[in-house]
C-alpha cells in the first residue's frame, strides 16, 4: 500500500500562518491521515485541533470505537486543559477557557484488504462540517459528512475538549462510513470553506477540477495559494483557514510507503 | 450599501453605545418587572455586551482588535460614561478595553454538569460602566459627540463595515430637537453603508413594548415618531441573529423599539451588536 500525499495548509487573510486554526496530520506508514479546524470563537481552538489531528494520524488512540472514541477525547482534552492552569489567565481567557475548546475534525484511515490483493479497505470518521471525499476517475464516489454546498452552516456541531455538555447530540453526530478503494483512487480531506468552494465549483466542473489538482499537487501553472486567493477574490470561497490533504492511492513497488509534498 | 464587508483587523468594526444617564433614570424599570432602576439594568446590560464583544475578540493569550468602541453618557454631562483607568476615552479598540475594566465582581452562573443536572460557577464579571441617573436629557449634545467621532472614524476606515450606533433613552431631549443631527450622523457612511442608528426607549411603565415596526403609524405620539425618523432601516444582514433570539423583522423593519421592557431590551443590544458577517 503506498500514497501520494499532497498538502496545504492556509489562514485566512488577514491572519498569519500563526494564526491558522486548522490542522493536517499525516501518517502514510500507518494509512492514517486527518484535517482539524478549531473554532475561531472558542479557547486555544488551534491547539486542540493540532492534538485532534496529530493524535488520529500518530497515536493509537482515537478509533472508530465510539466508546473508546469518548474515552480518549476525554483524557485529550484534559491534557488541553492542563497547560492553561499553569499561568495566571486574564478574566477574558479564563472566561473561554471554562467553556473549553471546539473543533470539527475528519479523519481517514486506509488499510490492506485481507481479502484480495490491490484492494484497500477504508474508513473515514467526520464530527462537523470537516469533511472527506473520495473521488474515482475524476468522479465524487462518497462525500462525508456533507455532500451539498447548501448543507453548510455557521454552527455545527464541534468537538468539544471539556465534556460538561451531554455526549447523545455529539455521539449522534458522528459519522463513520467504510469501502473498498483501489490504486488511482483519491481521498480528499477538507476543512469547511475549502470543502463548500469544492462542492459548489469543482465536482461538476472539469477544468476547474483539473486545475484543482494541479494545484494542489503543485503541477499546475497555478499554486494552491493563488488558486485560494483568486476565488477569494472572486468571492467564490469565503474566507477561512484551509486546510487540504490529497491522498492518492498509487502502485509501487518496492518498500517506500508514500511520497509526501 | 451591501452591509456584508468583513470584520478584521485591518477592517475593524465600530460600535457607539449612547446611553441616557438623566435623573429620571433612577425610576424602576418596566414598572417594577425587575427589582432595579433603568440606570442600573442599563448600566448591567452595557457591561454585559462589552463582555461579549471582548470574548468574541479573545483568541488564545490575545485580543484581536476587530472592533473598536465607545460608550457615550449623557445627564448632568457629556462624554465617556467609562470608568477606572479608561476614563475620558471615548473610542477604543476593544483589547484596550477587555485589559482595563475598572473593577471585575465575581457572579455565579448554572452550567450543565454533564451529568443531566447543573452546578454552580464561579464567573468573572467586568464592569466598566457604573449605573449614573442625574439632570437632564441633553441628548442633542451627546449625538454632536457621536457625529464628530464618527466623522473621523469613518475616514480613517474607508472600507469597513459602517459603524452603528445604540441610543438607548427613557425621555425627551432637552436641548433641542435630535432629528437633524440624528440625520447627520446616519449619513456617514464607509463604502459598505451608511452608520447604522438603533433608538431605544426604556420605560418605567408596565405598557406594551413596539419592536422594530417599519411604519410610524402605529406609534402613540410625536416623541416616539421622533425617534423612529432617527432609526435606520435594519439591514438583512442583523435579521438572522433577531430570528434566532425568536424577533421576527418585518421588511422595512426600522432599529427602534419603544417602550422596552427589559427582556426587548437585553435582545435589542443583541441584534444591534450581532450582524451575520460579526465574529
Amino acid at each position: 500500500m503506498a500514497f501520494d500525499v499532497k498538502s496545504a495548509l492556509l489562514p485566512k487573510n488577514g491572519c498569519t500562518p500563526k494564526e491558522c486554526e486548522d490542522a493536517i496530520a499525516i501518517s502514510p506508514l500507518r494509512g492514517r491521515f486527518a484535517v482539524a479546524d478549531g473554532a475561531t470563537e472558542a479557547y486555544d481552538s488551534g491547539r486542540w485541533a493540532k492534538l485532534l489531528a496529530r493524535t488520529w494520524a500518530h497515536v493509537e488512540m482515537l478509533s472508530f470505537d465510539i466508546p473508546t472514541l469518548l474515552s480518549s477525547l476525554h483524557i485529550l482534552g484534559d491534557r488541553l486543559a492542563r497547560r492553561w492552569i499553569t499561568r495566571e489567565l486574564a478574566w477574558y481567557e479564563e472566561e473561554k477557557a471554562q467553556s473549553g475548546a471546539f473543533a470539527a475534525f475528519a479523519a481517514l484511515s486506509v488499510e490492506d484488504s485481507a481479502h484480495e490483493h490491490g484492494v484497500y479497505h477504508w474508513k473515514a470518521i467526520a464530527l462537523g462540517d470537516s469533511c472527506v471525499f473520495l473521488e474515482r476517475e475524476k468522479k465524487l464516489q462518497a462525500a462525508i459528512p456533507i455532500d451539498s454546498p447548501s448543507n453548510f452552516n455557521y454552527r455545527p456541531l464541534l468537538v468539544p475538549s471539556s465534556f460538561r455538555e451531554p455526549m447523545e447530540p455529539i455521539v449522534n453526530k458522528i459519522m463513520i462510513r467504510s469501502d473498498f478503494s483501489r490504486a488511482g483512487d483519491v481521498f480528499l480531506l477538507m476543512t469547511d470553506a475549502i470543502a463548500c468552494w469544492y462542492l459548489s465549483y469543482v465536482v461538476h466542473d472539469e477544468r476547474m477540477h483539473d486545475e484543482f489538482h494541479a494545484a494542489v499537487s503543485g503541477k499546475g501553472p497555478l499554486g494552491i495559494s493563488d488558486l485560494i486567493e483568486r476565488e477569494r477574490t472572486a468571492g467564490n470561497l469565503r474566507n477561512d483557514d484551509v486546510a487540504i490533504l490529497r491522498v492518492e492511492i498509487v502502485n509501487v513497488t518496492g518498500s517506500d510507503p508514500a511520497t509526501y509534498g | 450599501m451591501s452591509y456584508d464587508a468583513e470584520i478584521s483587523r485591518a477592517n475593524p468594526a465600530c460600535f457607539i453605545f449612547v446611553l441616557d444617564q438623566s435623573g429620571s433614570m433612577n425610576d424602576a424599570f418596566g414598572g417594577g418587572e425587575v427589582h432595579q432602576s433603568k440606570a442600573v439594568f442599563l448600566a448591567d446590560v452595557t457591561n454585559r455586551t462589552l463582555h461579549d464583544l471582548v470574548l468574541r475578540c479573545a483568541a488564545t493569550e490575545e485580543i484581536r482588535n476587530y472592533y473598536h468602541v465607545a460608550v457615550i453618557g449623557y445627564g448632568a454631562s457629556v462624554g465617556s460614561a467609562i470608568t477606572g483607568p479608561l476614563t475620558g476615552k471615548d473610542l477604543l479598540p476593544i483589547s484596550e478595553v477587555a485589559n482595563n475594566p475598572a473593577r471585575i465582581e465575581q457572579r455565579t452562573r448554572n452550567v450543565p454538569d454533564g451529568a443531566g443536572g447543573l452546578i454552580e460557577q464561579n464567573v468573572k464579571f467586568p464592569v466598566w460602566i457604573e449605573p449614573k441617573s442625574s439632570g437632564g436629557t441633553p441628548m442633542c449634545a451627546a449625538l454632536q459627540l457621536v457625529h464628530s467621532l464618527l466623522d473621523k472614524w469613518v475616514s480613517e476606515h474607508r472600507t469597513s463595515f459602517p459603524p452603528t450606533v445604540l441610543h438607548i433613552t427613557d425621555g425627551e431631549s432637552t436641548d433641542g430637537d435630535p432629528t437633524e443631527i440624528g440625520k447627520a450622523i446616519r449619513s456617514l457612511s464607509t463604502t459598505d453603508g451608511e452608520v447604522l442608528m438603533f433608538n431605544c426607549h426604556v420605560s418605567s411603565q408596565r405598557a406594551a413594548s413596539i419592536l422594530y415596526p417599519s411604519s410610524a403609524d402605529s406609534l402613540p405620539n410625536d416623541y416616539a415618531k421622533t425617534l423612529f425618523n432617527l432609526s435606520s432601516v435594519i439591514p438583512n444582514s442583523f435579521r438572522k441573529t433577531a430570528s434566532e433570539i425568536g424577533v421576527n423583522l418585518q421588511e422595512g423593519a426600522r432599529a427602534f423599539v419603544f417602550n422596552s421592557d427589559p427582556t426587548s431590551l437585553i435582545q435589542f443590544f443583541q441584534i444591534g451588536t450581532r450582524p451575520a458577517n460579526l465574529r
